[in-house]
């Protein structure tokens, strides 16, 4: 039935939450001891403007809200409902608008690639990376939600497009944690 | 002669026990059986002409030419050829069957006396929030001959259960766990036991087939079965409403009847057969059909906006499935155990039969593949399945298909409605609307709203309950005498309430028109108006003159009121010594206070017995596009959205009686903080789509430049 399928899918997709979780933090584990293993002292990166670090720290914030909100109402109770439901909205819009500023100040641009004649060093990969997962993922979970919004798809359609937000958002933290962790060791001049 | 008032329930016990037999050596399991049937069968879609015999209820030819001629009956002109004994188990017989399922709570059977304001929600079901009869101690001939005008017979009125009459204290187990009212208050009380129980004269209510299975236009009146029920001339019924003969004479004027004496033949009614409708060979034409008929359903489950009784009936449409050309039973079918499907979403079929695709859900969302069973499949009868475009769905998790889709369009004020079996529609009278009891609907409720909170709470959160999904519902509040005694309210028997109520209230037909009944003496009026003018009548009377004996009125008809009810309540309380009385209408009650006041109770202070009783509608069900929702989410996402917050006023029988109006989300006992945070999250929505999509292209922009800067630079440092 059209119904039952979403517990099911639920269900799996908390697995599939506690798997990912897992591999986050043992690939965070082993990085850290790769990288103070093979460490040596690199310049420290540059520091960005204080607006840009606020826009970052607000999104950042607003990623825990609605992964609070939408996962751990999910792995409690099975779905997202009341409360929960209705902060995940409120905080849904915060982050579409803040999307645009992460997208114009965080993806990778000239000044973050190695430059020869400034003796410029080029910015971590892994930063340069998870900047690209972040905004495209924002965009999918977003872009979902927004087009759920619209009178076009039919329920079949609402509940596809709901799974595939429930992956972008989950696609959403695990870019956020890499790049917050790639830019903080960028910052400490591990990488 | 008087076979017609035997119960021969020792030859049906064994025809029954027969029946049972025959089908386990058959097959070992009965309900095949009970399905096939042991009787030839045309099986053709022509159906079969029934040109028949009519037998009496002594298995004998109804000859209509003798001296004092017998009423045909059903069960043996029927049960020649259909199993009857099967089909009187089914859902429309079996309510007082304690082995039968309960079902979802429904429409309860309504005991309506307007003599002492008395609207109390009968169900032998066990329905939460209605009252057992057998528990209020009323028999079971008493309310078949109450009630059984708007029931097919058989069921309460049958052999089976008036022989039960004095079963109270033998089914006392099983009767307090399926209602809350256990009470030896109403055991024996009231009427003479033999007033209570009529059976030994009247016999048993037939079951008449012809109330379902007539074909329209074939001249059977289902308003003739229910005056003849009503007049007590039960086994005369059938034979009246299809208008085989005229009867004389009613069954309910027989006091003192001795069935035994000589001369009870020529007391009793007296038919008289039309003889033309009798072929030579002495068998009649019986105009039948084999699925019933809309207008047959429609005889006992009309429901109507009350506003539509003042002439604005041509105004409104009927349900889209039947303006399609469907017919009440196209859904609502039964084999031959009589098992009729009800429809709602996860109703289990007690014949284990598979019916989840003659629900909304089953039949118009279910799957089109991958049951075993084409008969499980979406899409009969060419229902559309609908897409219902963006809107989540969360939606069929919180509401039923009903919720959106049937009964009249919400209101601010919930409007009242009437019903055929409550207003006896079908009546040649002329109506209001304004009858009581008040039915109010549609209101949208949980279908568990009357559990506590907490409760509620806890199926709420279990995902697959159907419980907490709010359906569109039909209320009223119950008004009864009862007795009030640590904090529970206890309803009497309206019988007995009746008895000793009748004198204090000095009421004969009319409680709340009675009851606010008054006239000035000549004494008042020569006080108020002067010698002169007191003897003029009132349409003489200048408007200030008016002004003033209506104010005299207003003052004596309180006084009135409340001498009265205070000698009603104290009439019980005499007769129920240690009890306090109350009078329980439209969630307040009326207790005495001291010798000589009455006081007012909250519904908090009565508790349960003073809430509304409610049952889920499901029709008219209205086109796509007048479904709530259709005009946008505010249409329930607002402060003022009639889902949750219409008005709903209840309708007492206490004149003047000052009423407390509640708003539906105080029944859905929502959450109202969070209701009202999501409405300021729609109150901007159509904005914030636009501002997103806004932000979306932007940054699809950014990221594009970003990514043609990256490839340009790649390329150019590559090269």
């Amino acid at each position: 039935m059209l119904l039952a399928d979403p517990p099911s899918l639920n269900i799996s997709f908390a697995q599939v939450l506690i798997a990912v979780a897992v591999v986050v933090a043992v690939v965070l584990v082993l990085a850290t001891l790769v990288l103070y293993a093979t460490s040596r002292q690199y310049e420290r990166g540059r520091s960005r403007h204080w607006l840009s670090k606020l826009a970052y720290g607000a999104y950042l914030f607003l990623i825990a809200a609605l992964a609070l909100t939408a996962f751990g109402s999910l792995l409690v109770t099975g779905q997202v409902l009341g409360y929960a439901l209705l902060f995940h909205v409120a905080a849904s819009g915060g982050f579409v608008f803040l999307m645009v500023a992460i997208a114009f100040l965080y993806l990778p641009t000239g000044a973050d690639y190695a430059d020869d004649r400034s003796g410029r060093r080029e910015i971590w990969w892994a930063a340069r990376w998870s900047a690209w997962a972040l905004v495209v993922s924002s965009l999918v979970a977003a872009g979902t939600m927004l087009v759920s919004m619209l009178p076009v798809l039919d329920t079949q359609g609402l509940l596809q497009m709901a799974t595939l937000h429930r992956y972008a958002g989950l696609a959403v933290v695990v870019s956020a944690i890499f790049h917050l962790y790639s830019l903080t060791c960028a910052r400490l001049g591990w990488r | 002669m008087l076979s017609i008032v035997n119960f021969g329930y020792l030859n049906r016990l064994r025809r029954y026990a027969l029946t049972l037999l025959f089908s386990a050596m058959a097959c070992g399991d009965s309900s095949p059986a009970m399905a096939q049937g042991r009787y030839a069968t045309s099986d053709s879609h022509s159906g079969y002409v029934h040109w028949i015999e009519l037998l009496d209820a002594n298995n004998t030819k109804v000859d209509p030419t003798a001296e004092f001629p017998q009423p045909y009956s059903p069960e043996r002109t029927c049960g020649r050829c259909h199993e009857f004994d099967t089909i009187s188990h089914g859902w429309h017989f079996n309510a007082a069957d304690p082995s039968a399922e309960s079902g979802r709570p429904g429409q309860p059977w309504i005991w309506s006396d307007p003599r002492s304001g008395t609207h109390l929600p009968l169900s032998y079901r066990g329905w939460e929030g209605t009252y057992h009869p057998d528990v209020l101690g009323l028999s079971r001939w008493e309310v078949a001959a109450k009630l059984g005008g708007f029931m097919p017979g058989g069921g309460v009125g049958s052999s089976q259960n008036v022989a039960r009459r004095s079963a109270v204290g033998t089914e006392t187990d099983s009767v307090a766990r399926r209602s809350a009212v256990g009470t030896e208050l109403n055991d024996a009380g009231g009427a003479d036991a033999a007033e209570r129980d009529r059976s030994a004269i009247t016999g048993a209510t037939p079951i008449d087939c012809l109330l379902c299975h007539n074909n329209q236009g074939s001249g059977y009146s289902p308003f003739v079965w229910t005056e003849q029920i009503e007049s007590q001339n039960f086994a005369y019924a059938p034979t009246v409403a299809l208008g085989l003969a005229e009867v004389n004479g009613s069954m309910a004027r027989l006091k003192n009847f001795d069935p035994t004496a000589a001369d009870a033949a020529s007391k009793l009614p007296k038919l008289t057969y039309n003889t033309n409708r009798f072929r030579s060979d002495g068998k009649v034409f019986i105009d039948l059909v084999r699925k019933p008929q809309n207008n047959a359903c429609n005889y006992c489950h009309t429901n109507v906006p009350a506003n539509s009784l003042t002439g604005s009936r041509w105004l409104h449409d009927e349900d889209v499935h039947v303006r399609a050309g469907m017919m009440c039973a196209d859904c609502h079918r039964n084999g031959l155990d009589h098992h009729t499907v009800r429809g709602f979403e996860g109703e289990r079929h007690v014949a284990g039969s598979l019916i989840a695709s003659l629900s909304c859900q089953g039949c118009h969302l279910g799957s089109e593949t991958g049951t075993a069973d084409p008969l499980a499949r979406a899409g009969r009868m060419g229902a559309p399945k609908p897409a219902h475009r963006g809107l989540p769905p969360l939606h069929f998790e919180k509401l039923s298909c009903t919720a959106c889709h049937s009964g009249p369009q919400l209101e601010q004020q919930v409007p009242r409605q009437v019903n055929s079996i409550i207003h006896r529609l079908g009546e040649h009278v002329k109506r209001t609307g304004q009858e009581f009891p008040a039915i109010l609907g549609p209101v949208n409720l949980p279908r568990d709203y009357r559990l506590v909170e907490e409760d509620r709470l806890a199926s709420e959160n279990a995902a697959s309950d159907t419980h907490g999904k709010y359906t569109p519902h039909r209320l009223f509040w119950p008004s009864f005498w009862g007795t009030l005694s640590d904090g529970k309210v206890e309803p009497l028997n309206p019988e007995v309430a009746y008895d000793l109520v009748r004198k204090p209230l000095k009421v004969r037909k009319e409680f709340t028109e009675e009851l606010r009944e008054v006239s000035l003496s000549l004494a008042q009026r020569k006080e108020l108006l002067g010698e002169a003018r007191a003897r003029v009548k009132d349409d003489e009377r200048t408007p200030k003159e008016r002004e003033k004996v209506q104010e005299a009125e207003e003052i004596v008809r309180e006084a009135q009121i409340e001498e009265r009810m205070q000698a009603a309540l104290l009439a019980i309380e005499e007769e129920f010594r240690g009890k306090q009385a109350v009078y329980v209408t439209a969630g307040t009650g009326w207790v005495r206070d001291g010798d000589s006041k009455l006081k007012v109770l909250s519904s908090e202070e009565l508790g349960l017995a003073a809430e509304s009783y409610a049952w889920p509608l499901a029709h008219n069900v209205r086109p796509a596009r007048q479904a709530l929702g259709a005009e946008g989410c505010t249409q329930c996402h607002s402060d003022e959205a009639d889902f949750f917050f219409a008005e709903l006023k209840p309708v007492g029988l206490v004149p003047d009686q000052d009423v407390f109006p509640v708003e539906v989300h105080e029944l859905q006992q929502a959450d109202m903080a969070r209701l009202k945070n999501w409405n300021q999250l729609f109150a901007g929505r159509s904005s914030f789509k636009i501002a997103s999509l806004i932000a979306l292209a932007a940054t699809c922009l950014i990221t594009l430049s970003v990514l043609a800067w990256n490839i340009g630079t790649y390329w150019q440092r590559k090269s």
